[in-house]
């Protein structure tokens, strides 16, 4: 008697596409999470508010732009 | 911020913040600009060494994937080089000595949620050593410095790389020299 596959009928497969998406994601996570933990560093230990707010903005500012425009690639 | 995690008295005055030399902070900058041009380098050099061998090295692999898709792979390694920056800035802007009119108070920040600080009262202060050893150091003027304090524990302070460690000495033995004044002075009064 044959065994049946469990996984019958569920298709596997990802396009290219799907594959650079989910990359995508995972680095918004990641990038999130770090900027969190940067921003709480920086506010709570730095020496002064004004630099540590302005240092957290570049970086955020920055990984933002990095992270659409490979949104945009993704997309177009 | 930093004037809250110190608990400094109510009378006591932040004279200085040192951190370490610029040299230290140009060093991280240099090495994560050269990782940003890595892969364009190695495509660069790549091309040149496929173009050479008409294309066919490797039983014909090519590097001609679609122009976007190499992008979105490099912006994702821009991306994570710029994190890597972002640690090497929190390490260098968290890592301090904080210097009152009554203590020194150093801060050693080890990456994220790693956090050593340790004080000590300038009256307690003993001796204190300075290092520059090497080229750049001594060209640049940058070192070690460290404090060796009296008391049971006969802790010592230690930090690396500090701007004018000969300048920054000479302003904390001064600082010293008067916090003591300031307590015989404390101590005559009390034995009146």
């Amino acid at each position: 008697m044959e065994t049946p596959n469990v996984f019958s009928g569920i298709n596997m497969s990802a396009s290219f596409d799907t594959i650079l998406t989910i990359i995508w994601l995972i680095l918004v996570i990641i990038f999130m999470v770090h900027s969190a933990i940067v921003a709480y560093h920086w506010l709570t230990y730095g020496s002064h508010k004004s630099h540590a707010f302005g240092g957290t903005i570049v970086h955020i500012g920055v990984g933002v732009v990095i992270l659409l425009a490979m949104g945009a690639i993704v997309i177009f | 911020m930093l004037i809250e995690q110190i608990k400094m008295e109510s009378d006591e005055k932040l004279v200085k913040v040192v951190r370490k030399h610029w040299f230290i902070l140009a060093i991280y900058i240099v090495e994560d600009i050269f990782l940003a041009l890595l892969p364009l380098l190695a495509y660069g050099a790549l091309s040149l060494v496929l173009r050479d061998l008409d294309t066919t090295l490797i039983g014909g692999i090519t590097i001609t994937g679609t122009t976007g898709t190499l992008w979105f792979f490099y912006l994702a390694w821009l991306l994570l080089i710029w994190m890597h920056f972002t640690n090497h800035i929190t390490d260098y802007y968290l890592d301090l000595w904080a210097i009152t009119d009554r203590r020194i108070v150093a801060i050693d920040q080890r990456g994220y949620f790693s956090r050593f600080l340790s004080s000590f009262r300038l009256e307690r202060l003993q001796d204190m050593n300075i290092e520059v050893t090497g080229l750049l150091p001594t060209l640049l003027n940058y070192g070690s410095i460290e404090a060796q304090t009296a008391g049971g524990s006969n802790e010592e302070f230690k930090a690396k790389h500090m701007p004018d460690p000969r300048g920054l000495k000479a302003t904390i033995i001064r600082m010293a020299d008067e916090r003591q004044k300031v307590t015989n002075y404390r101590h005559d009064q009390a034995g009146l």
